[in-house]
This record gives structure tokens, sequence and C-alpha cells, in this order.
């Protein structure tokens, strides 16, 4: 019990010493060094936002499976596009028939 | 990352130099700290920094804000530290994550106030001083700026258990010190 209670008493000190641990002052000419290493930097290289291989491959993705949602949208057979068309308005219908249930789960 | 430094950082991205030295005005102090204890020398220390500095203005572009700017920067501080000492990257990976006791040191109580304390802190101070350099760069990102475990992790490529294992080594280090030095006063 004893050595528990030193143990946490030597813990407090060490982390007091950790915290208090003074920061020396940054050197008066770091910030000037750094501005005046910017202005060196030749034009060319100056940042620029450029994109990874990462986000063409997700607008690639996403722009072919919005293309490709289209086509097959464009070339659904009339009989399918009505038969979709009823399954929305029943789908419709179930959901404002259930709407009371569904209000009851929502306040829990 | 609040809005003020959100904002410099987009205004550094878009190729703004004033809002990047309001951002270098800002973080100078603790980078610096982390290379001269890294390195051990202050004109290295200083040469490290600004090399960090220009290296984080060329690679902004490419800062997405997920992590903190603040934690992007020391990685990067950390990678040039490790180019100018190999040594370092090889001793801070050698640490190993063993299983350690997770002592937490989120405590509320504050030690004794006095002259002795002040001998004993000042004491502690030198001997943090003396620890190796990896030790000395963890307990800097873990209580000079106060990073979590896993912020340390990422700014040092480092697993988990590493991070862990470092500080409690770095801790036990300290704690044989301090009993060398309060020893006589128990006799």
């Amino acid at each position: 019990m004893n050595d528990d209670f030193e143990f946490e008493r030597e813990t407090v000190v060490i982390n007091d010493a950790l915290r208090t641990h003074p920061l020396d002052p940054a050197p008066p000419t770091l910030a000037t060094g750094v501005m005046a290493r910017l202005r060196a930097l030749p034009a060319n290289i100056r940042p620029r936002f450029r994109l990874s291989p990462f986000d063409y491959a997700i607008s690639l993705f996403t722009t072919g499976m919005a293309g490709v949602s289209f086509v097959l949208w464009q070339s659904m057979p009339p009989q399918v596009m009505a038969q979709m068309h009823i399954e929305w308005l029943l789908f419709l219908q179930r959901l404002f028939q259930y709407a009371p249930f569904l209000q009851t789960i929502g306040r829990g | 990352m609040n809005q003020n430094e959100k904002e410099l950082v987009r205004r550094s991205q878009n190729g703004d130099a004033e809002a990047f030295a309001l951002l270098v005005n800002e973080h100078q102090q603790f980078v610096y700290n982390l290379a001269l204890r890294a390195l051990g020398n202050t004109h290295e220390a200083e040469d490290a920094a600004q090399d960090a500095f220009v290296r984080a203005w060329m690679a902004l572009p490419n800062f997405r804000g997920q992590s903190q700017f603040r934690t992007w920067l020391y990685r990067i501080v950390t990678n040039v530290c490790y180019n100018r000492m190999p040594r370092l990257r090889r001793e801070v990976a050698a640490m190993g994550d063993e299983q350690v006791m997770d002592v937490p040191d989120e405590t509320s109580d504050s030690p004794v106030e006095g002259i002795e304390a002040d001998e004993r802190r000042d004491f502690l101070h030198q001997k943090i001083d003396t620890l190796p350099e990896s030790y000395k760069i963890l307990v800097t990102l873990r209580y000079q700026q106060e990073l979590s475990y896993d912020e340390i992790a990422s700014v040092l490529s480092l697993p988990l258990g590493t991070v862990k294992t470092g500080l409690f080594r770095a801790k036990a280090q300290l704690r044989q010190a301090l009993r060398l030095f309060e020893e006589p006063a128990y006799e």
C-alpha cells in the first residue's frame, strides 16, 4: 500500500517535471531565414494544388457510375419503367400507411 | 486546429507567403525545440527547423486537413531529423513494443511546492536533458505539446505499443534518478 502511494507520488513529481521542462526560445533568425529560403525558391516549384492518383480514380469511378446509370435509365423498356413507377407508388402508400407507427418509433 | 489557423493554412496553400509567415511564427518555437532535442545542436536544430518549414511550404498543397496542422508539421520535422541523424530512426524503432504497465498520467494532483520541490524539479529537468534523443522526442511531444499516444505514433510513424513502451522507459529512467536524488533524505 505504502509502495503504491510512493509510486503515485513519484509519478506526480515526474509528470510535473516533464510538463514544466522549459522550451528554449526560437532563434530570432529562424523565421526570417525560412522566408528568405522561400523567396530563393524558383518560381516553377512554388506550391501548386496537385491531384493524387487516388483523386483521379475516385472521380473516374463516380463519373463512370453516373454515366452507366444514365445509359441504363435511357435503355429501359417502357414496361419496366411502368412497373418501377407502380412499385414506387406502392412503396409510398405503405410508407404513409405505417407513418404513425414509424413516428412512435422515432419518438422512442 | 482553430478557425484562424485553418484560414492561414488555406491561404498558404494558395501561395500566400504572408499567411505562411504567420504559421511559422506560431510554430517556430516548438519546431525548433523538437529539432534541438532530437539533434542536440543549436545550429543544426535551427537549420533543420528552417528546412522543415520549407518542406512544409512545398508539401502544403497535399495537406488535406485529415490530421491537425501541427501533427502534420511535426511529422515533417522528425523526418528531417531522421535524415540528418539516421541512427535516431533506428533508435526510435528499436524501442520495441513489449507490454508495459499503462500508468495514467492525467492526474490532477500537483506536487508539493517549496524550495525542495524546486530543486527536485530542476534536477529532473537536467535528467530530462540527458535522456536518449529518442526518449526526449517522445516526452517533448507528449508533455510539452500534449499530443495523444495515437498522434505521437502518427508523427513518428511508430506502432502505438512502441510509443507507450518508450514513454514508460523514459519515465522509468527519471524515476530511478529521482530515487537516487531523494535517497539521502530517507537516511
